[in-house]
């Protein structure tokens, strides 16, 4: 697939990234914080997918606001071209933002009800670019709309006289209008049809290839991702438990977080393969604001010992990607040792 | 990149749009408002209404009676009177009822309007300033309104009349001062809502201004419930005005209002009816009509419809 991303000049990189939420007081002095995202670091290189999975409640929406300063993040710094976004003062801030574009879970809700499919396409462009003509910025508009496989003649018409799919296209030209170095998705399908979810995935793939976009694809169904990503960030709690190159974690994951994940994945049972067991867990995911001294899968996780209650393990490289686990590559119950 | 490729169904989809025509939601909204029997019949009578008010004079001029002339032949409440135009009849200093109720009519719809304008201004402006700014400013403002509703509107407007004394436009500025609590509650509520939403998000990560979100987002979605929210104010107000009349401090004679009118004919509603019947008649009017239009314009704007 992709060449290997050039380590040495990423175009986002994010170092130790804390979101944590205070929750007010008791009367025995501050509640603790809910820690949404805890001390995550990844580099994204240019025109790379990064995937960021994990189960509801991770903090994978947290993590990608957190990213893009929509929420200011605890700790952390976050690189964008160099650039570090934390030391920017508002307005340069704000007029960072046109490098980095936002694609949003639910389609529908992220259009204003009033105002029409070319007003919503062109607000970016009036905010960076006020200096165009309205000619230009209708053209813009009309071929970014073709782009996104959207007639350019729906430009009057309003977000609630479209499908899902249809306004997530439109969430997705006004994302690409400004021609972003980052595009961030945040669940993008995950609110569609399966049969349109491929069809806008389909899309984003093509965007990918084309505009050699850098894209952190948010998601909760693996399947989805599978398509997509060149490099897979596993997330629990906050926490990356397992990152590394997407088809080398989907064919040997090292974490048992991972491989629990995995084994949830609906597949087509293929004749004269091993079969598949799926791994189920019981507990609940627990809470992100319980103190916690181990590892924070470690009152889930099938092979828990002791020191993983107790020690933090520290992401560390495993064959060929970084695993935070005190026994990489454990095999569980059921499963042929890796 | 290995990807499913199923059949497009794009072209279709886009071909089937072209047939419908497109309707924005303010559109949609006076067509559902315009499918609305009542409401439009009550949009009619509140136009007669107020063309009758704006055009007062025309009824002194129509009967040759002015407001205030005290028709000597006709002392002491008579009863309608076709062939010396008293089509209403007369109240007790001989004045034509007809006349006065139009005059009345006329100050309940200033009162209406000032204090309605005084409510959606400063009710719109401090709803969305707690709403936005948020945390101890928003608690601030709040409690405040709170503080100001557990005062009884009676006591502010004996108050305020024995400290300025009685001019009616102080009473009307009053009776706004009081029903912009509940309109800056319901903005307030708009506002939190909106500026959760994904769209405000979506602005905010795009980088636009403040100033620009607050006028291209926030404000149109607000207006809608604000001018739903003031049809529904306009006949509280009214009432207030007739209720204070009816105490004896509203307008001061030989100016009236339907609320004085009422409470001087109610005294006499056995003997002399007509007194009460033709201001109460009005006043039933004008408030029915408004609270069909604002019951309609609030079904139109209803967003669940859609």
């Amino acid at each position: 697939m992709s060449e290997a991303p050039s380590k040495t000049n990423p175009l986002l990189k994010v170092s130790n990234l804390s979101v944590h939420f205070k929750q007010g007081r008791t009367l025995f002095g501050p509640r603790p914080a809910l820690r949404a995202v805890d001390d995550v670091s990844f580099d994204l290189a240019e025109g790379e997918t990064l995937s960021i999975v994990g189960e509801s409640g991770s903090g994978k929406s947290t993590l990608a606001r957190g990213v893009l300063r929509l929420l200011k993040p605890t700790k952390g710094q976050v690189w964008l071209e160099g650039q570090e976004l934390g030391g920017l003062s508002g307005e340069q801030l704000r007029k960072a933002r046109r490098h980095m574009q936002l694609i949003f879970q639910d389609p529908i809700a992220s259009l204003s009800p009033r105002r029409t499919v070319e007003q919503i396409i062109s607000e970016p462009l009036q905010t960076h670019y006020p200096q165009l003509s309205g000619a230009e910025r209708r053209e813009k508009v009309a071929d970014i709309m073709r782009a996104v496989g959207l007639l350019p003649d729906m430009r009057n018409r309003y977000p609630h006289e479209f499908s899902g799919g249809q306004a997530q296209r439109i969430g997705i030209a006004r994302a690409l209008v400004l021609e972003p170095r980052l595009l961030v998705a945040d669940e993008p399908v995950s609110a569609l049809d399966v049969s349109i979810q491929a069809q806008v995935l389909n899309l984003l793939a093509d965007i990918k290839q084309e505009r050699k976009v850098s894209m952190l694809f948010i998601s909760h169904d693996l399947s989805v991702v599978h398509h997509i990503s060149d490099r897979l960030l596993v997330l629990y709690l906050g926490q990356v438990m397992e990152i590394g190159h997407a088809k080398s974690i989907y064919e040997r994951p090292q974490h048992p977080y991972t491989k629990v994940l995995l084994s949830a994945v609906p597949r087509m049972q293929v004749v004269g393969r091993e079969k598949r067991r799926r791994i189920h867990l019981n507990d609940d995911l627990p809470s992100p604001s319980a103190k916690r001294a181990g590892c924070p899968f470690a009152s889930r996780c099938p092979v828990a010992t002791s020191q993983c209650k107790a020690e933090m393990p520290k992401l560390t490289d495993f064959e060929g990607r970084q695993v935070a686990c005190h026994f990489p590559g454990i095999a569980l119950e059921g499963e042929k040792a890796a | 990149m290995s990807v499913l490729r199923p059949e497009s169904t794009e072209s279709a989809l886009n071909g089937a749009f072209d047939a419908v025509k497109s309707r924005s939601l303010t559109r949609l909204a006076f067509e559902r408002f315009a499918r609305n029997k009542v409401a439009v019949v009550s949009t009619f009578i509140l136009l007669v209404l107020v063309i009758m008010a704006i055009f007062a004079p025309v009824a002194e001029m129509l009967t040759g009676y002015a407001m205030e002339f005290q028709d000597r032949n006709f002392y002491s409440a008579k009863p309608p009177n076709w062939d010396a135009k008293h089509f209403l009849g007369t109240d007790q200093n001989g004045r034509d009822i007809l006349v006065r109720v139009i005059f009345g009519l006329r100050i309940s719809m200033i009162v209406a309007l000032v204090a309605a304008t005084v409510a959606l201004i400063v009710g719109v402006l401090y709803g969305a300033i707690s709403g936005l700014v948020g945390g101890w400013v928003d608690v601030l403002m709040m409690r405040f309104l709170d503080l100001l509703i557990s005062y009884p509107l009676t006591l502010i407007a004996v108050i305020a009349l024995a400290y300025f004394g009685r001019n009616i436009y102080i009473v009307f500025a009053i009776i706004g001062l009081v029903e912009w609590q509940i309109m800056a509650r319901v903005v307030r509520g708009q506002v939190l809502s909106l500026r959760n939403s994904d769209f405000i998000e979506a602005a905010r990560a795009t980088g636009v201004p403040t100033a620009s979100i607050v006028l291209r987002h926030i404000i149109p979605n607000v207006i809608g419930i604000a001018v739903v929210y003031l049809t529904l104010t306009i006949p509280e107000v009214i009432l207030v005005e007739s209720f204070l009349g009816f105490l004896g401090l509203g307008v001061q004679e030989p100016n009236t209002s339907l609320g004085v009118l009422i409470s001087e004919g109610a005294t006499r509603v056995e003997h002399k009816p007509w007194l009460v019947f033709s201001p109460g008649v009005f006043l039933v009017l004008l408030l029915m009509s408004l609270n069909f239009i604002g019951d309609g314009l609030r079904d139109a704007f209803d967003p669940k419809d859609r």
